[in-house]
């Protein structure tokens, strides 16, 4: 049995080859989900709590719980106070403690209490101290001077403590010295004395385990934890207020994914449960922020993954279907034969049930592999086809990886037993009658495709009146709805079936207006086509689908990064914007020393100069004065907070940039009309709106200096109202008084640079950059000329960001990868149709080549009905993929949006990927028609004949 | 009587493993005009190579064929298309029609690839009336018997008038009555329009209608027979 079926398979050696890479990259897609996005996710993970370490210098991986014990309150054995204070060890210890790197507790007490030196030297007075004991320090410290301490009470009646660098010298101590503390006794009910034993500093002050800095412990003497406990902890003998906090700390780099969910509900249990009721706990932690948004973006990533995912697994699915049909249908009359010969169905479609598994192991074993290659890729995708050597993300094999693939090969064994259901079915005879039938299939005759056509743009219609709806969502985080890419591919599919309908009533059309003229080639095809399109229907659908899918995805990539790239850009204002710290008197004015706020302009040549020492990166260089704090004075009303621009029209025409599209006008006529008249300001239309202002009435200008002193007025006239100017944004969130975010509009001024110099002082302006790519120079030439910039804004560096975001890189890599799966899809299903049909027509041509049809017209024939059969439906898909694009793109980009949009989004069309579909198309045929004239002059006619014989 | 075909010394040889199979050793007939030559032989006698040679399917390895006083063994592959196109006639054993044509379109079609200068419609009419199949011209082959598919089939080969028709085990697929039939067929043919037949048989019930028998075994004719209008070359 097994020897027949490898045989079998070894027969049809390249259509076997093609089932088996399509289950491969099923296996593979399906399997590089979960290793992908885990690997993706806890990068996203890492660097959030990464740059929240960066940003407020706070270590994310921590939980707190603090409180103050007392002895009158640990002395009432039944309060919850109580309670809580026997379960915070345990609830440290077990609910939290399995994955946290440091559990630590400190205590001391609440405030600094006096104590007095032992030993008496003159200089010295009383001082202040807190006895104090931090977990796990005798690991952590580094003895500088003198030793570690021991627990217990020593020989002499004290507890040996240690102080940090700071206390022993701010403290004047000397090793070995003894206080005694005031109003506090030790357990025997003795006066508390400490001796000094040994200095400490912090072995590693980056180790996490320095919640605190281990330098702000000035007035802590450290006691053995243990003897802390025995000593002042013990209930019904507590001293005084002891402050106690228990720290977790978890090393954020070494936290997994899969725990976030699980610690996030742990510390949110456990915070309800001190803020229920009369307990004085109060449990923090840094990263609940983080983990909420990293839930949020993860759920998206996930979603967005699947569902990019989704086509291109069905698409792969169909591509298994057809050509396992294709394999099937070639051993019909085999399958007959057996059936009459006594096989049960049963067998036989175990039997094509083993042939299918040996082909699914295959591609598990080689998926998988493929799976992690494609993690890979997709972590170096850049934007849409291109690649970038980025650090490796921990791509790993996981078992959940594995699962998917399993589930993914069983599925590809299912679908390549599936058509031998149909066969099984029928013994010789049967399978002899059924061949002379051919009817409508039941769909069309149902009207099927024309159904489902007007549910998808139902689907369509319906998404397009709830587009502010979609808007909503997506700000609130949710991922772009799956119901939406559903229409879209319904929408492709939907019109390819229709399309088959489409075929023959073409070509019988032009058959019918030339059918005097037609040679006999063109002839024979036509009818071909016309009459026995059944056989192609599988092929067509496929390939308007391919070409279709492709370029609806290659739009969606170019969508949504052209639309991000142009917002970065716009609301960068160009490439790199500078600002340098400016030398000024504001800290004496601030004091009171001087009255007039000002400022020694650094020198502005060297920024010229750029254009020549580095004619090959920069192309031009402007000053603009960018403030957000000027007013205007309309109708008696002081408006306050608005934006405010200083430009040279020229330079900065030629430095900034924004979508030329944007307006009906090109943002020149705006800067022209500014440069022709020196007095004039370029308004933001919903300022003008709200003022009721129009172009040629005039405003006074109100500029306020960094200290919100006013600098002064000035009377301009507008020249030109705007929606957009490089680097602003007309709308900005705002916490409204009830806590809501809500949009408010912003206004801007945009006025002539040299004019506002003659009424105000030189304050900061910004250096607005236009490059011609990489910005590393001028990093290197402000360190070599050392100068230091108060704000950099670099928008290579922001695409980069944009880049390395998760969410973009799934969908750029996902729809890359499918790109690439439907163009080698599409042109293995080509070959495969186009050779099978052939082969399965020798005796035909044999019978045309006997009539006395030429080679010639012979794959004239076939080149005719490659027209109809391919070519036609690869123009159609290319139709109906720019169609999907363009009604359904419009809306799948608002998932892609941020919730402030500053520049309308519009769908991005790039010739270039047509062109390499077509390229791949063009290869394709050209590969075809080669293969086809080798086969065909292969065939001598008399073979060809003789094959009817049998 | 005319000769219309005429082989001298016509060998052929295939390349086998191990050297040249010779299929066909010096083979010598001679096809008289307007009758119907019967080439006789079990399978794998070399009948239906001779067959593919006189038919212009096929060149010989040595020797001469003239076909209408013109050797044909040396023509190029062009040389033989039009002389297929336009002169000679093929019927198949396996019912070779095209199956997406109906049975008038697959006649039509012949006389489009002939080129024919005429009435297609009449043409075809009148060839489907000789065959006897004037109620089925609409039909598709798979909606036709195996015995009126050959009867198309035949009518195909007469349509644009050829001067000989090659018919490589005609009857093989059909029961004797049908094949009685055919052969009918072709005798009235020959009479009507005066056409040639040349046919390869091993059906020994139907040698006695063949104007001329050949017999052939291993590549070799070992008996030639004349009946009726074939009596006068003996």
């Amino acid at each position: 049995m097994f020897r027949f079926i490898t045989q079998k398979l070894l027969n049809k050696k390249w259509l076997i080859l093609s089932i088996i890479i399509g289950n491969i990259l099923l296996v593979g897609i399906a399997s590089c989900n979960p290793m992908y996005s885990k690997a993706a996710l806890q990068k996203m993970l890492t660097n959030s709590m990464g740059s929240y370490l960066e940003e407020k210098n706070v270590y994310p991986g921590i939980l707190k719980v603090d409180t103050r014990l007392s002895n009158t309150l640990l002395k009432s054995n039944t309060s919850k106070y109580f309670q809580d204070y026997l379960a915070v060890n345990d609830t440290v210890e077990n609910m939290f403690g399995e994955s946290a790197t440091y559990k630590v507790a400190f205590y001391e007490n609440n405030s600094a209490t006096n104590a007095k030196y032992e030993v008496s030297r003159t200089t010295l007075g009383d001082l202040t101290v807190k006895v104090a004991s931090l977990t796990g320090l005798e690991d952590k410290a580094e003895i500088i001077s003198g030793r570690m301490y021991q627990e217990g009470i020593d020989s002499d009646g004290c507890l040996e403590c240690i102080v940090n660098e700071k206390a022993y010298l701010s403290k004047s101590f000397v090793v070995g010295d003894k206080i005694e503390v005031y109003g506090y006794n030790n357990a025997n009910g003795d006066p508390l004395r400490l001796c000094i034993v040994g200095v400490f500093k912090a072995k590693d002050t980056s180790d996490p385990y320095w919640v605190n800095d281990p330098l702000s412990y000035r007035d802590e003497m450290f006691v053995p934890q243990a003897t802390y406990v025995e000593q002042f902890l013990q209930p019904g003998n507590v001293q005084g207020n002891i402050r106690a906090r228990w720290y977790l700390i978890y090393k954020y780099d070494e936290i997994k994914t899969e725990n976030v969910e699980s610690m996030l509900q742990t510390y949110r249990d456990l915070k309800a449960d001190y803020e229920s009721g009369s307990s004085q706990f109060y449990a923090t932690c840094n990263y609940e922020d983080i983990f909420e948004q990293f839930l949020k973006d993860s759920s998206k990533v996930k979603a967005t993954m699947w569902i990019l995912q989704v086509p291109i697994l069905v698409l792969l699915a169909v591509f298994i279907f057809m050509v396992s049909n294709q394999v099937i249908g070639i051993e019909q009359s085999e399958i007959a034969m057996l059936k009459s010969r006594g096989v049960s169905r049963l067998q036989l479609i175990l039997t094509y049930l083993i042939q299918s598994s040996i082909v699914g192991a295959i591609a598990l074993v080689i998926g998988i592999p493929v799976g992690y290659l494609l993690c890979h890729i997709f972590g170096s995708t850049n934007a849409f086809l291109s690649f970038v050597g980025r650090k490796a993300m921990p791509i790993r094999i996981s078992g959940e990886a594995l699962l998917y693939a399993l589930i993914s090969c069983i599925a590809g064994i299912l679908i390549m037993t599936l058509p031998v259901l149909k066969y099984a079915r029928f013994s010789i005879v049967e399978q002899k009658t059924r061949k002379r039938k051919s009817n409508k299939p039941m769909w069309q005759r149902m009207f099927l495709d024309f159904a489902l056509l007007l549910l998808a743009l139902y689907g369509y219609y319906d998404f397009n009146n709830q587009k502010a709806e979609l808007m909503k969502a997506v700000a609130k985080g949710e991922s772009v709805n799956p119901m939406l890419f559903f229409s879209a591919s319904l929408f492709i599919l939907s019109s390819a079936i229709v399309f088959l309908r489409v075929v023959p009533l073409l070509s019988a059309l032009v058959f019918r207006i030339g059918r005097k003229f037609w040679k006999p080639a063109s002839y024979a095809s036509f009818l071909q086509i016309t009459r026995d399109s059944g056989k192609q229907s599988f092929i067509t659908v496929f390939l308007v689908l391919t070409i279709a899918l492709g370029i609806f995805n290659a739009n969606i990539a170019r969508t949504v990064n052209q639309n991000e790239e142009d917002r970065i850009r716009y609301t960068d204002g160009t490439d790199i914007v500078v600002k340098e710290q400016w030398p000024s008197n504001l800290n004496n004015v601030k004091n009171g020393y001087e009255t007039t706020l000002r400022y020694n302009e650094p020198d502005y040549k060297k920024y010229e100069d750029l254009t020549t020492t580095f004619s090959d990166k920069v192309s031009s260089v402007t000053k603009v004065l960018h403030e957000d704090n000027a007013g205007i004075v309309v109708g008696g009303n002081n408006v306050e907070g608005l934006e405010l621009y200083g430009i040279n029209t020229y330079e900065f025409g030629h430095t900034a940039w924004m979508p030329e599209d944007i307006e009906d006008h090109h943002w020149y006529e705006d800067l022209n009309a500014l440069a022709s008249n020196p007095e004039g300001v370029i308004i933001s239309r919903n300022l003008m709106e709200s003022y009721d202002l129009k172009i040629g009435d005039g405003v006074t200008i109100q500029r306020r200096n960094e200290l919100g002193e006013v600098m002064g007025k000035k009377y301009m006239t507008i020249v030109a109202v705007t929606d957009y100017w490089p680097g602003y944004v007309n709308t900005t969130e705002k916490e409204g008084e009830d806590g809501e975010t809500m949009m408010v509009p912003v206004n801007v001024l945009i006025c002539n640079y040299d004019n506002l110099l003659l009424d105000f002082p030189v304050t900061p302006y910004e250096i607005w950059i236009k490059t011609t790519g990489n910005s590393q120079f001028l990093y290197d030439w402000a360190a070599e000329n050392e100068v230091t910039f108060a704000d950099f804004t670099d928008r290579t560096a922001d695409v980069i960001m944009l880049k390395n975001d998760p969410y973009f890189q799934v969908t750029n890599g996902m729809l890359t990868i499918t790109f690439i799966v439907v163009l080698v899809l599409c042109a293995i299903g080509f070959l495969i149709f186009w050779i099978t049909s052939i082969r399965s027509r020798e005796l035909i041509f044999g019978i045309y080549r006997a009539m006395g049809m030429s080679m010639g017209e012979l794959i004239r024939m076939l080149i005719n009905e490659h027209f109809f059969g391919s070519v036609l439906p690869i123009l159609f898909g290319a139709g109906i993929g720019v169609l999907a694009s363009k009604l359904f793109i419009p809306l799948i980009q608002i998932a892609y949006s941020p919730k402030i949009q500053s520049i309308p989004a519009k769908t991005v069309m790039q010739t270039g990927d047509l062109v390499q579909i077509g390229i791949v198309v063009a290869v394709m045929l050209c590969m075809c028609i080669t293969v086809i004239s080798v086969l065909l002059s292969k065939i001598k006619i008399n073979q060809a004949l003789k094959l009817g014989e049998d | 009587m005319k000769e219309i075909l005429k082989t001298e010394q016509v060998t052929r040889s295939f390349p086998v493993a191990g050297g040249d199979f010779l299929a066909l050793k010096g083979i010598s007939v001679t096809v008289p005009e307007n009758t119907l030559t019967i080439l006789k032989g079990r399978s794998g006698s070399g009948k239906t190579t001779l067959l593919n040679i006189i038919g212009a399917l096929d060149a010989p390895t040595s020797g001469t064929v003239i076909f209408d006083g013109k050797d044909i063994s040396k023509a190029s592959d062009k040389e033989r298309e039009v002389i297929r196109r336009h002169e000679i006639g093929y019927i198949f054993q396996s019912v070779a029609l095209i199956p997406v044509m109906t049975a008038y379109e697959n006649i039509e079609y012949a006389l489009r690839l002939a080129n024919y200068k005429g009435d297609y419609r009449e043409r075809v009419m009148e060839c489907l009336k000789l065959v006897g199949l004037s109620k089925r011209a609409t039909h598709m082959p798979q909606e036709l018997s195996g015995g009126e598919q050959q009867r198309v089939a035949i009518a195909r080969a007469i349509a644009h008038k050829p001067k000989i028709i090659f018919a490589d085990e005609p009857t093989g697929e059909l029961d004797s009555a049908t094949s009685l039939q055919v052969i009918a067929i072709f005798k009235e043919l020959i009479e009507k329009e005066g056409i040639t037949f040349v046919m390869t048989t091993h059906d020994t019930k139907l040698m006695g209608y063949g104007d001329v028998v050949y017999e052939i075994q291993d590549g070799e004719i070992i008996n030639t027979e004349y009946h009726g209008k074939g009596e006068q070359l003996r």
